[in-house]
């Protein structure tokens, strides 16, 4: 809500502040005020979801069905749906058709997938701007005329390097090879079977270059131009035109949103097999190709990227710190750092329970050499090698603790209460807060005889600027006891830290405590810090932010994960298998 | 020189440099054709207004005029060039403002170039900025018919933080990639180039030019069928996106190597030369938060560079250039401040020591800006030089207090005489959209209405 700068107040030193009043964003405001929080919301205990084992692997068989061309409206997908009105089940809440364009991740994993190569493209792409953390919102993902020649400039690299071209021998001619490949490659390329008339196309395409030049070139401009194809591009959610405005998402779209999803990449054979066989309409189906795509190798650069994505890590190789306060931070340790967290990650969902709790109070990490007197514990003694290692219980417990974390919500010559507060404010209870007002009182600078809490006292102090800032500092206090670049410190300018916090607002946390070890557990056990983990992976998923009645859609995902501490990978299970993989409305 | 620039130098190789050899960037037909010269729109923007003794009066809230003492001080020996704007005031940024989350940042960049007060927060309506109205009337007289570059506009705050560019919704982001962008404009600059008239005289190489473009037009031309299908099927929201893929497209046609008739490979015009990008910065992604961004001080100018060379050699006629995101939360060390630009344009009125750093930044994006039009001023056209026909619009989506009571804004170049300089303009109050159709109509764009007409009364008159 707009606060009118009438509204403002002084708050001393000739400076004004907004007058906090409360906040409300779809039900998760947060009051300015001391009396925040409004009602706490119930949340029975629900029982704990048993993962289903998983299936053996693909069990799809294409035989049988015939392709039959779509028709006219139909993004020339051959569609096994009905063309009749599309049902949406009761008490779905279904968003709205979208293009997304893919991520840079999405396209080189895709690009390296079709033309089987080891390597990744190397050719530098437009860079993915951030929504709230996050590559991956459809509103960012275009591709503007700068982007239409990164595209092309790396279709002629990836075509001509990376293609091998399969021989054509008799009886076969050469345009009937050509025809064979267009059909598969092509296939591979847009996620479904080409229609007829892009076979045609397509095959006219290779034709004419092939009065320019010799059958491999021609197969090359197929390649490269499928490569920067808007079927290729743009990942597409517009189910059958047919259905009208209530739509099902066609066999191969869903192929496509699992395989993104979860794997970060374009679908595998077994998807695109499933998907020909129309073995992706129910949860029980969904569900089953989600578990194997979940423990493919390429789910893991997926998930790590959302959990990094969520943690607001993304980018650390560019943090610069204060080179006079903290000499220790050299590129080495900042690249141990970053390693660290990603190795930690990987673990507690790849090795341990998956559970965003053991995230947040796993006692163990990672070090290698750089790390370990860092951290204050012994060298592993295995050079750069990262190894796991028992954390010091008094100092550090979980990736809320991490120094790569905490060195990112920090400023350059010292740690930030504030900028930690919102952190967790915001991006771990998704609860919102105004930005700051103009001429805020200023902070005084480090000096020898303050603590960083003292310093930082007038927030809480000043009325004008406690009603907010009582929702974030004492936040950030808990976490005095990491400088900044996320060291262990007892004492700080010779006073010992005093890392008491109290938390307030929210549905079920609220309450004081102490160090940063205290909190991350009490953020384990809270069901709206879990709900916020959900709701961001929802975001994430579908590439925007949530619609009217999506929250409790999200909040029943939760439920049920929460108890064992939401397991992530049981949570994609459920985004994967839910309404909005299978349904969208057209508008 | 980046991997990438190193990649594609590799790649021509093995394509056979000679396909690239040779390939005029020239000025294109259209300018040849017009009897006057082309009239050009550059638009900078710049973070969150000055601190308010800078502009040049000592408290400019109530009724002062911004002058040439404070901030502005580099532009004043182009005064006779430049046409300030005093009293012209942001209501539609005020509207927007009410939007849930978005706070006076967000809503000044999505309305300052475009008057549209859409209010959703993930939408933005059929918003149009200038920039792109002008591109889509004119766009296609040159080989691209809009430029967004940027410098340090990626920093991770906002998510609004980049977006000043609009086309019918969809929001068109800049570009801080020197060596990207380099390849882009002068696809061809990397090849040495064959003396005049060498062309004609090697017919391999000239077969090996028509052949690929041939097979380049080949690829566009299916393209272009294939995202024009999925225009036919895609829903509403998506229309401008796809549009935006098509200028992509006839873009990436306007670049293909061409045969020019003999003409071998000079660039046209004396001073038109692609600039020397090579010590510029790698690409990099997202700044996270409070990293230091000193590699402006070597980005910044290069940026500059391509941008002049695009006007200079006809590439584009209308370009924006912003200079870092609002609500920008990286330091600049080489300047020697050390607290982000946020924490300065909230706290420059605490003390005298922010307010300095505050406006030392500032100064140095305004004389960054001088620098680019004193090089239009430089460059003979006509009678004059290249700046009379052009106009460079310097604005800001917030005020000096954060807020939007008036619009920071100056124009640079007369635009072919449309524009009288060398002056300050009342605007008592009136809206920017006001400014904003008065500029695009001196542009030779004859429209009468410009995003929200409720915060419109008429075009400012410029003349």
């Amino acid at each position: 809500m707009r606060i009118s700068r009438r509204a403002w107040i002084k708050c001393g030193l000739g400076s004004s502040c907004q007058l906090p009043l409360m906040l409300s964003l779809l039900g998760v405001g947060v009051g300015c005020s001391a009396s925040a929080g409004g009602g706490r919301a119930g949340h029975s205990g629900g029982s704990s979801l048993t993962p289903t084992s998983m299936p053996g692997g693909p069990s799809a068989a294409p035989g049988g069905l015939s392709s039959t061309p779509a028709g006219a409206g139909t993004l020339g997908s051959p569609s096994t749906v009905p063309t009749g009105p599309v049902v949406i089940p009761v008490g779905a809440v279904v968003g709205p058709t979208m293009l997304r364009r893919l991520t840079n991740l999405e396209y080189r994993n895709t690009v390296q997938s079709l033309l089987g190569s080891t390597d990744a493209p190397t050719e530098e792409l437009l860079s993915d701007s951030l929504t709230d953390g996050f590559d991956n919102f459809s509103a960012s993902l275009t591709v503007p005329p700068a982007a239409g020649t990164a595209y092309a400039a790396l279709s002629a690299t990836e075509a001509l390097k990376s293609l091998s071209v399969p021989a054509c021998a008799a009886p076969m001619t050469e345009t009937e090879c050509a025809q064979s490949f267009i059909v598969s490659f092509g296939k591979r390329a847009f996620r479904r079977p080409l229609t007829p008339e892009e076979v045609a196309a397509y095959t006219a395409l290779y034709a004419d270059q092939r009065t320019r030049a010799d059958h491999a070139a021609g197969l090359r401009q197929v390649v490269q131009t499928m490569l920067q194809s808007p079927y290729l591009l743009y990942r597409f959610e517009l189910g059958n035109a047919a259905s009208g405005p209530q739509r099902a998402l066609t066999p191969y779209e869903v192929a496509t949103e699992l395989a993104f999803l979860l794997t970060a990449s374009t679908p595998d054979d077994a998807l695109i097999a499933a998907a020909d066989g129309n073995l992706l309409t129910t949860p029980v189906e969904l569900e089953q190709q989600a578990r194997r795509l979940l423990s493919l190798p390429s789910a893991r650069v997926a998930i790590q990227r959302f959990v990094q994505s969520f943690a607001d890590i993304q980018g650390l190789d560019l943090l610069t710190k204060d080179a006079a306060v903290y000499p220790a931070y050299t590129p080495q340790l900042r690249s141990a750092m970053q390693l660290e967290t990603g190795r930690f990650i990987e673990s507690v969902l790849w090795e341990g329970d998956g559970a965003y709790s053991s995230l947040l109070t796993a006692p163990f990490s990672f070090m290698n050499a750089d790390l370990a007197p860092f951290y204050g514990l012994p060298d592993p003694g295995r050079g750069a090698e990262l190894v796991k290692t028992t954390l010091n219980p008094t100092e550090r417990q979980g990736i809320l603790t991490q120094a790569s974390l905490l060195a990112a919500h920090s400023k350059p010559g010292e740690s930030s209460p504030v900028k930690r507060g919102k952190f967790i404010r915001v991006g771990l209870l998704c609860q919102t807060l105004p930005s700051p007002p103009p001429n805020v009182p200023k902070i005084q600078p480090p000096q020898p005889n303050l603590t960083t809490r003292e310093r930082f006292a007038q927030h809480s102090s000043d009325p004008a600027c406690s009603g907010c800032h009582s929702l974030i500092d004492p936040l950030g206090f808990g976490l005095e006891n990491y400088d900044g670049i996320g060291q262990f410190r007892a004492t700080e300018s010779g006073k010992p830290v005093d890392a008491s916090g109290a938390i307030t607002g929210t549905l079920d946390i609220d309450g004081k405590f102490t160090g940063g070890i205290e909190l991350a557990s009490k953020l384990a056990t809270s069901l709206e810090a879990k709900q916020c983990l959900s709701l961001k992976a929802y975001r994430w998923a579908f590439g925007r932010t949530e619609i009217d009645g999506e929250r409790p859609i999200v909040n029943s995902m939760t439920e049920p994960l929460a108890p064992a501490g939401l397991d992530i990978r049981e949570l994609m299970i459920a985004i994967a298998k839910s309404n909005n993989i299978l349904f969208r409305t057209f508008h | 020189m980046s991997q990438g620039l190193m990649k594609r130098r590799s790649l021509m190789k093995q394509l056979g440099a000679a396909a690239f050899l040779g390939v005029p960037v020239f000025r294109s037909a259209f300018a040849e054709a017009q009897a006057s010269a082309p009239l050009r729109l550059v638009v900078f923007h710049f973070p969150s207004g000055v601190s308010m003794q800078s502009l040049g009066a000592d408290n400019a809230i109530d009724g002062s005029t911004w002058n040439y003492n404070g901030i502005l001080a580099p532009l004043k020996e182009l005064e006779s060039d430049v046409l300030l704007f005093n009293k012209v005031t942001m209501p539609t940024a005020d509207l927007v403002t009410t939007i849930n989350e978005l706070e006076g940042h967000g809503a000044g960049m999505r309305t300052m170039l475009t008057g549209n007060t859409n209010q959703s927060e993930n939408s933005y309506g059929d918003a149009t900025s200038i920039d792109q109205m002008l591109a889509n009337a004119f766009g296609t007289r040159t080989q691209f018919g809009s430029l967004q570059l940027g410098v340090i506009t990626n920093t991770n705050g906002t998510r609004f933080g980049r977006r000043i560019c609009y086309n019918n919704g969809t929001f068109i982001e800049p570009v801080e990639d020197a060596q990207a962008t380099f390849s882009r404009l002068f696809p061809n600059a990397m090849a040495p180039a064959l003396p005049t008239g060498s062309m004609t005289a090697d017919p391999q190489a000239t077969a090996l030019l028509l052949a690929e473009h041939a097979a380049g037009k080949s690829r566009l031309d299916q393209l272009r069928a294939e995202v024009t299908a999925i225009k036919s099927i895609a829903g509403a929201d998506e229309q401008s996106k796809l549009d935006l893929h098509l200028t992509a497209l006839r873009e990436l046609e306007n670049s293909l190597p061409k045969v020019d008739g003999g003409g071998g490979a000079t660039y046209q015009g004396v001073s038109c030369q692609p600039p020397n990008v090579a010590n510029a910065p790698g690409a990099k992604g997202v700044l996270p938060l409070e990293a230091s961004a000193d590699y402006m001080a070597d980005l910044g100018p290069v940026m500059q560079d391509l941008l002049y060379q695009s006007i200079n050699c006809d590439l584009t006629r209308i370009a924006t250039f912003q200079w870092m995101s609002t609500g920008d939360n990286a330091i600049y060390p080489f300047l020697g401040i050390d607290q982000t630009h946020h924490t300065l344009e909230h706290g420059w009125g605490e003390s005298a020591a922010m307010k300095g750093m505050y406006d030392k930044i500032q100064s140095y994006l305004l004389n960054q800006m001088a620098n680019f039009i004193k090089r239009l001023k430089a460059t003979p056209e006509g009678t004059g030089s290249m700046l009379d026909n052009t106009a460079v619009l310097i604005c800001s989506e917030m005020w000096g207090n954060h807020g939007h009571e008036e619009l920071i804004a100056l124009v640079a170049g007369k635009a072919g005489g449309a524009i009288r300089t060398g002056r300050t303009l009342d605007g008592g109050g009136r809206p920017h959209s006001d400014l904003l159709l008065g500029l695009v109509n001196a542009m030779g764009l004859n429209v009468t209405t410009l995003g929200d007409p409720k915060f419109l009364t008429g075009p400012l008159n410029l003349a």
